[in-house]
């Protein structure tokens, strides 16, 4: 197991040299001047010279040889340095940490809200095949497949709002120190996310509960005299967990990268908000540190689920 | 030759006469408003200069009345406490004000600041100058000098005082920053030879020629002033908005909010009323204003019109708006560097083929006015009867518009590519088709901010469809954006010698009169050889919470700002 881990982890190297060399090139592609942009405040500008804009583009570097850019900022992030943002002039990791409690409270809170609705909803639905339970269960399902989150969350701040005369409280409080306050913040973010994301994994978890419930050790179970809630919960469900515990895992990974569309319909200040910005305002350093970090994410959670999976299944192992 | 100081206070006397008149009215104005529970068209907005100072120079020799503060009582009868809330739509860009340029980025900072000047909060038209740091200030020498004196015992938020070195630091940092950071109105100082701080309380500004518009650039946020101190040791404003103003920094979380709070030692005695101004960073425009009918905001800039009618039925009668006209407008801009955009003909013609009727109400909803290249009303605006004799800016005529295509012998349907914004959709939607009825159609090219400008200033279009904001009204920051042959903006590569002789003499032209004359021509000039065509000056629809009280929204996102004489009812 240990030496699995490590060789997973060694493989990361690789994966991240090439997913900091695409996102720098990207960057580098898209149209814009950042220097302008800076100047301008993408506005008017005025009295703003090319003169000056040339000046600051010498000063933030971007006149460099791309190879030399791309070094000097790889150099950066491998001392935990990858610099400061080009707009705020304030240290990139000093701005992500500001707004990563928001996106890890988001993102965990909607995986938690999700899976405790897709794993019931997904079990009964799939006892339930077919029958007013299923049915119900199902429309409730392809509505959140179907309905973007904007959309929810902007009815559920509009419904709130109009006919409950109910208006969350503003701006986002730490959960340590006002936990009254963040809880009146986040339950609609996390309910509108999790519900989207609940929709998915009940509908992963019907089916392959479907699939396993014909299995011939299922109906052994059965056979052997078994109760039904037994054998869905401790027989099939357990089988049945495997894909669900994947797509929960991506999905984690998806959020930790910032849920943009949720952070923006409730103004809360996370990853995924930041990550549009530093985009549209082409502040490189800070897209590419996003980036990567979200890549990261995804390489733990990936292997965190690939851990879970031996726990759930005695028959993986990782000799 | 110092103003007569006896003229000065019977100046101050009357304005502050004039103050107590407008406040009433401004108050009545308020009450009607919180009785109709509807909207309404900013009334101040075309009142006349009434102080010593009209902005854009004018031939004042000196001014010196001040605005609320220590001279005139606040409109009814003012309570003391409160927070008010607003949404901005993003963090702002930086943290000291000299270097931003976005309204997001001046709303939050300002209110810790004072000026050496301020736009009157009272006058929605930006017209009228008054005193904000310097007490008086005069110019013996027509336009050449110009000599402040400072308000005395006036102390920063850290508690040191105010001098006229601290000015000076400012003004310098700002024509040639002494760090590696970008200043974005350095030109507007580039008529400054040297600021000197005479004595603590005495600061000359000697020009290299007359410059009427820079007390009015004075006056606007973006020249706060700050500690010498902090710059010296921070290289710029720094980040923790040390000033003189009314309220000073208490947190800002990134990404979420920034509380200010009153400053318990500012030197305007009885100000601010407000405890704290919050501000939070919401991206999405519907939350925003779903939160402002909620309550949860007192203040919420530029309503879309199909939602007006929300405001008081949604938020029980406890919201209104206001109608502001604004120096904001939705123009055209030619490829002049390519056929057939060269040929006036057929400029002309895309005016004829824009009705001014119809583009306001399909892009603005009927929130709209028409405007050359000043805003008519404004003070430096062309009378609309004479607006109307550029083609295309009465009435649109197809057929007209048809012959001049013909005339100017274009094959069509003339192809091309139209530029925009992606958040321009309006204005490109109602380009795209009026143009379409003439035969020219175009290809929608709608852009990301980054990408548009980028293609903008390569070249990369036929035609524009933009929206430009300028900071003030006036002609210099208008003409040097996007008319002279060397505007940063001019994105139709016209160079024309008539405009830049007559920017030229207007520029340094102190006596207001003469200059407006000049200015007109200007805007004449521009106008009938179709630099770019003017489709309309928007109009704001601006949320305001019936809570609030002694606040006049300007027409520039730049100015009246800083709270200092707003309060809340209980």
């Amino acid at each position: 197991m240990q030496r699995y881990v490590v060789g997973r982890l060694l493989a990361v190297v690789p994966t991240l040299l090439g997913v900091s060399l695409l996102v720098f090139a990207v960057m580098r592609w898209l149209p814009g001047d950042v220097a302008r942009q800076i100047l301008t405040g993408g506005g008017a500008g005025q009295g703003v010279t090319q003169q000056q804009v040339d000046q600051l583009r010498r000063q933030l570097g971007l006149t460099d040889p791309l190879y030399v850019q791309y070094v000097r900022w790889l150099w950066g992030v491998v001392r935990l340095q990858p610099g400061t943002s080009l707009y705020t002039h304030q240290p990139i990791m000093k701005e992500i940490g500001a707004r990563l409690p928001e996106t890890v409270e988001l993102a965990l809170g909607a995986v938690l809200v999700s899976l405790l609705l897709a794993v019931p909803i997904g079990v009964l639905s799939a006892v339930e095949q077919d029958k007013p339970v299923d049915y119900v269960f199902r429309v409730f399902s392809i509505g959140g497949l179907s309905l973007p989150t904007f959309l929810v969350g902007t009815l559920v701040i509009f419904v709130l709002q109009k006919y409950f005369h109910y208006v969350r409280p503003p701006g986002f409080a730490s959960l340590w120190r006002h936990p009254g306050t963040n809880v009146a913040q986040m339950i609609e973010p996390i309910l509108v996310l999790g519900y989207y994301f609940s929709a998915v994994l009940s509908r992963i978890t019907r089916s392959t509960m479907l699939d396993v419930l014909r299995e011939d050790y299922v109906r052994t179970a059965r056979a052997k005299g078994l109760r039904g809630t037994r054998v869905v919960l401790g027989h099939a469900l357990r089988n049945a967990l495997l894909p669900v515990v994947t797509v929960a895992g991506l999905q984690l990974g998806a959020l930790l990268g910032g849920a943009v569309i949720t952070e923006s319909v409730f103004a809360l200040p996370g990853l995924g908000r930041y990550l549009v910005q530093s985009v549209t305002q082409l502040d490189y350093p800070v897209t590419q540190m996003l980036v990567l970090l979200s890549a990261v994410a995804y390489v733990f959670i990936n292997l965190g689920t690939d851990l879970i999976y031996a726990a759930i299944d005695p028959r993986i192992r990782y000799d | 030759m110092r103003a007569d100081r006896g003229w000065q206070r019977q100046a101050a006397g009357v304005y502050a006469r004039r103050q107590i008149l407008f406040g009433g009215a401004a108050a009545g104005a308020a009450i009607a408003l919180a009785a109709c529970g509807g909207g309404n068209t900013n009334k101040n907005a075309a009142k006349p200069a009434t102080s010593a100072a009209p902005a854009g120079g004018g031939n004042a020799p000196a001014g010196s009345p001040r605005a609320g503060g220590t001279t005139a009582p606040a409109a009814g009868n003012p309570q003391y406490g409160g927070i008010l809330s607003q949404p901005i739509a993003s963090d702002p860009q930086a943290l000291d004000i000299h270097q931003v340029s976005t309204y997001v980025a001046v709303w939050p900072e300002a209110p810790c600041y004072n000026q050496l000047l301020q736009i009157d909060p009272a006058d929605a038209s930006d017209a009228k100058i008054v005193a904000d740091l310097a007490d008086s200030w005069e110019t013996p020498d027509k336009g050449l000098t110009y000599i402040f004196h400072l308000h005395p015992g006036v102390k920063f938020h850290d508690g040191t005082p105010l001098t006229a070195e601290d000015v000076k630091a400012n003004l310098d940092w700002i024509k040639s920053p002494t760090s590696k950071k970008p200043s974005p109105r350095a030109g507007v100082l580039g008529a400054v030879d040297s600021v000197v701080a005479t004595d603590a309380q005495t600061l000359t500004i000697k020009l290299k020629q007359p410059n009427p518009s820079l007390l009015s650039n004075l006056a606007t946020h973006y020249f706060a002033i700050g500690p010498k101190a902090v710059i010296d040791s921070a290289g710029d404003l720094g980040d923790k908005f040390i000033g003189s103003g009314p309220f000073q920094l208490k947190t800002y979380n990134r990404g979420d909010h920034i509380e200010l709070v009153k400053n318990p030692n500012y030197w305007v005695q009885g100000r601010p009323y407000l405890d704290g101004l919050n501000f939070y960073i919401v991206p999405d425009a519907n939350t925003a204003f779903t939160n402002f009918l909620g309550g949860q905001y007192q203040k919420f800039h530029q309503i879309l019109h199909e939602n007006l009618s929300r405001v008081k039925s949604e938020s029980g009668g406890k919201a209104t708006y206001v109608t502001v006209p604004t120096y904001t407008r939705n123009i055209i801009f030619f490829n002049t560097t390519k056929k057939p955009w060269d040929d006036l003909r057929v400029r002309q013609a895309v005016s004829l083929l824009l009705d001014r009727d119809d583009a306001i109400q399909a892009i603005d909803g009927g929130d709209g006015e028409r405007g050359g290249y000043m805003r008519v009303g404004g003070q430096w605006g062309l009378p609309i009867e004479q607006l109307k004799t550029i083609p295309g800016y009465d009435k649109g005529d197809v057929n007209q518009a048809k012959a001049l295509l013909q005339q100017a012998g274009v094959q069509l349907p003339i192809r091309g590519s139209l530029l925009s914004r992606n958040d321009f959709n309006n204005e490109y939607t109602y380009v795209q088709q009026a143009l379409a009825k003439g035969g020219i159609q175009l290809d929608l090219d709608a852009r990301d901010n980054a990408a548009a400008y980028d293609a903008a200033y390569k070249g990369q279009f036929d035609i524009i469809a933009w929206v430009v904001s300028i900071v003030l009204d006036d002609p210099d920051a208008t003409f040097a954006e996007i008319a002279t042959s060397n505007a940063v903006r001019n994105w139709s590569a016209l160079k024309d010698p008539q405009i830049d002789d007559l920017y030229a003499k207007q520029t340094v032209e102190l006596d207001y009169q003469k200059r407006k004359q000049l200015v007109n021509q200007m805007d004449m000039r521009a106008l009938s050889i179709f630099q770019t065509v003017c489709i309309d000056f928007i109009k704001y629809n601006e949320g305001l919470a019936t809570s609030v009280k002694n606040y006049t929204f300007h027409g520039s996102l730049y100015t009246n700002n800083r709270m200092q004489d707003v309060w809340l009812t209980k």
